[in-house]
């Protein structure tokens, strides 16, 4: 992922946490935006990463953190625990983002959720054109060293968040790290949604 | 374990004195309905306490261990046990906290224990001295606090044996600990672990000199306690440290001896000098009574479950784990970890991948001490902003 779309999705999250929200941040990484949503929103904040070296980064942040496989279940967290659960860049690498994203909002009653978008014109046309797999400066990796399982776009996105019943409450389309309006699943490099359960 | 212990950094709390105390005049009620004292303890602290008292450490030391655990003691050459983090400038920063270590009740380093003289006879305890448990342990420092003063910790730590008292700690006076750090340890002994425990027992307890107790004053059950002590470390190795440190090197010799008076492989020698050298320092009896302390162990007794243990615990906890320790595998306090998340508490868990085994407790220092040190700030932060109360 582009450094420049990065910090627009992490702007975003910060912009949307309410102040002293309960937050968990599954695939928190070294803990920068947690750190942050700590130290600028006052929130309550926990994370899981997979990563050694991030996990301890994490603490060294002074953060509250579980090192181990979100994939494992987030059963360990109590029914609706948090306020808000953020997925962010983590689901196109999970093996089973759907099990996950449902736990999510056992635990949370709001989920944040950022992805690459693999509809992105760039891929488009390698795939579609070229006929090879796509490796664009969003998703830099060749076919056999890529993490990411799952290959989705923003139409994909909408119609499984549609069929599970979330509604977003707000939404985000960038590119380059600067936001787009007009054709998001052609134009946009990453998106981002702020989610709820449709009562 | 003290051949890859590192030598001593400059940053040392320096000359330590070593002080006591006799509590329980009256009498502890034991946890096996016993009243049992009076009881010395012996005890140590380093740094300064501050005047609102909010920065004491109470460091709880593992099976073999002491009262000593940073700087010198007068006519030693070895530092304290955890001296490595314990200092000046160190994770435990002796500069900003007040630490409290203290020999366990049972051990043979000062205070009472079996090798400790019955006042009613005049000669040592031996078996006349009560099976102990963890949370006997845990009462006897709760009280050592009472009498320096002490109402809440900041931080109560350990591995091993010292993580399972930072839990009971945790688990019976929840608001006299803002924090706990364990590490390398459990929340209740499994079969395997009873099991070896066991045949350390047996080892002892089948050596004729041990002559049910009563040695002192004898040799004692040298052999016994050799044996035993090997059980232990291989137990605090791991298969693929044990390769890397010894594999099949033969010692001093470039051929099998094909007898049994000599040595052949290095981690025979290995084995051997850790169990003689143990026998020059640690008491037989001790060994029986803390590793039944330690098998008793089971945070969940007369509670059922460790959510119920844990429920509206307010304390934060640091877990760490190594990824090669099959003695206290990592799992164990993952279970802790997730059980306190549960109910709502505040937990952190971290597994430090490391070859040492179980042994990487006192090892891997440098993967534990910015991790104690942050967590520590944290924990101390906690406390200066009145705490707003609930955690995660």
């Amino acid at each position: 992922m582009r450094e420049s779309n990065r910090a627009f999705i992490e702007e975003w999250i910060v912009a949307h946490v309410p102040n002293r929200a309960r937050v968990l941040d599954v695939g928190c990484g070294d803990g920068a935006l947690l750190g942050r949503l700590v130290n600028e929103k006052g929130v309550r904040g926990t994370g899981i990463e997979l990563n050694e070296e991030n996990v301890r980064t994490a603490i060294q942040r002074g953060l509250s953190v579980h090192h181990g496989d979100a994939e494992e279940g987030l059963d360990h967290y109590a029914d609706s625990g948090f306020d808000l659960v953020i997925c962010s860049l983590t689901i196109q690498e999970l093996g089973h983002p759907q099990r996950l994203l449902r736990e999510a909002f056992r635990v949370g009653k709001q989920l944040i959720v950022s992805f690459p978008n693999f509809g992105h014109w760039l891929a488009r046309w390698q795939l579609g054109v070229l006929g090879r797999a796509p490796s664009t400066p969003c998703l830099p990796y060749t076919w056999y060293e890529t993490p990411n399982r799952h290959y989705l776009t923003v139409k994909d996105w909408e119609e499984f968040c549609e069929s599970e019943g979330w509604q977003a409450l707000d939404r985000a389309f960038v590119a380059n790290g600067r936001q787009i309006h007009l054709f998001p699943n052609l134009r946009s490099e990453a998106a981002i949604y702020l989610l709820e359960e449709r009562k | 374990m003290s051949e890859s212990y590192p030598s001593p950094p400059p940053n040392s709390v320096g000359m330590v004195e070593t002080k006591y105390v006799e509590l329980f005049q009256d009498g502890l009620e034991l946890e096996s309905g016993v009243k049992f004292g009076p009881i010395t303890v012996a005890y140590e602290t380093y740094g300064t306490l501050s005047p609102s008292r909010d920065n004491a450490v109470l460091v709880c030391h593992a099976l073999s261990g002491g009262a000593h655990a940073a700087g010198y003691l007068p006519g030693q050459k070895k530092p304290g046990w955890w001296d490595i983090l314990i200092g000046p400038g160190k994770a435990f920063d002796t500069n900003k906290y007040f630490i409290i270590c203290s020999n366990v009740l049972g051990s043979c380093y000062g205070t009472t224990g079996p090798s400790s003289i019955d006042p009613s006879t005049g000669k040592p305890y031996a078996l006349r001295f009560p099976v102990v448990t963890i949370r006997d342990m845990v009462n006897v420092q709760a009280r050592l606090l009472d009498h320096l003063g002490i109402r809440q910790l900041l931080c109560v730590t350990g591995g091993s044996m010292g993580g399972m008292q930072a839990l009971q700690w945790a688990a019976a006076f929840p608001e006299r600990v803002k924090s706990v750090i364990a590490i390398a340890t459990t929340w209740r002994h499994s079969a395997q672990q009873i099991a070896f425990n066991e045949v350390a027992r047996q080892a002892i307890m089948a050596d004729p000199a041990w002559n049910r107790g009563d040695y002192y004053g004898t040799e004692g059950p040298r052999m016994g306690l050799a044996v035993a002590r090997m059980i232990g470390h291989i137990t605090y190795l791991s298969d693929i440290g044990m390769e890397k440190k010894f594999g099949r090197r033969l010692r001093n010799k470039e051929r099998y001896g094909y007898d049994f008076t000599s040595i052949d492989f290095e981690v025979e020698s290995y084995l051997r000098y850790q169990g003689h050298s143990f026998v020059e320092r640690f008491d037989a009896n001790s060994l029986l009574y803390l590793t039944k302390a330690l098998d008793y162990f089971d945070l969940t007794q007369g509670t059922g479950s460790l959510m119920e243990v844990f429920a509206g615990v307010k304390t934060l906890f640091l877990f760490i784990t190594f990824s090669s320790d099959w003695l206290y595998p990592p799992q164990q306090l993952k279970e802790v970890a997730q059980a306190i998340r549960r109910t709502g508490g505040d937990a952190t868990y971290c597994e430090i991948n490391s070859d040492y085994g179980h042994d990487a407790f006192l090892l891997e220092h440098a993967a534990q001490a910015p991790l104690i040190e942050s967590f520590l700030l944290r924990a101390h932060r906690h406390t200066l902003e009145g705490d707003s109360g609930e955690g995660i």
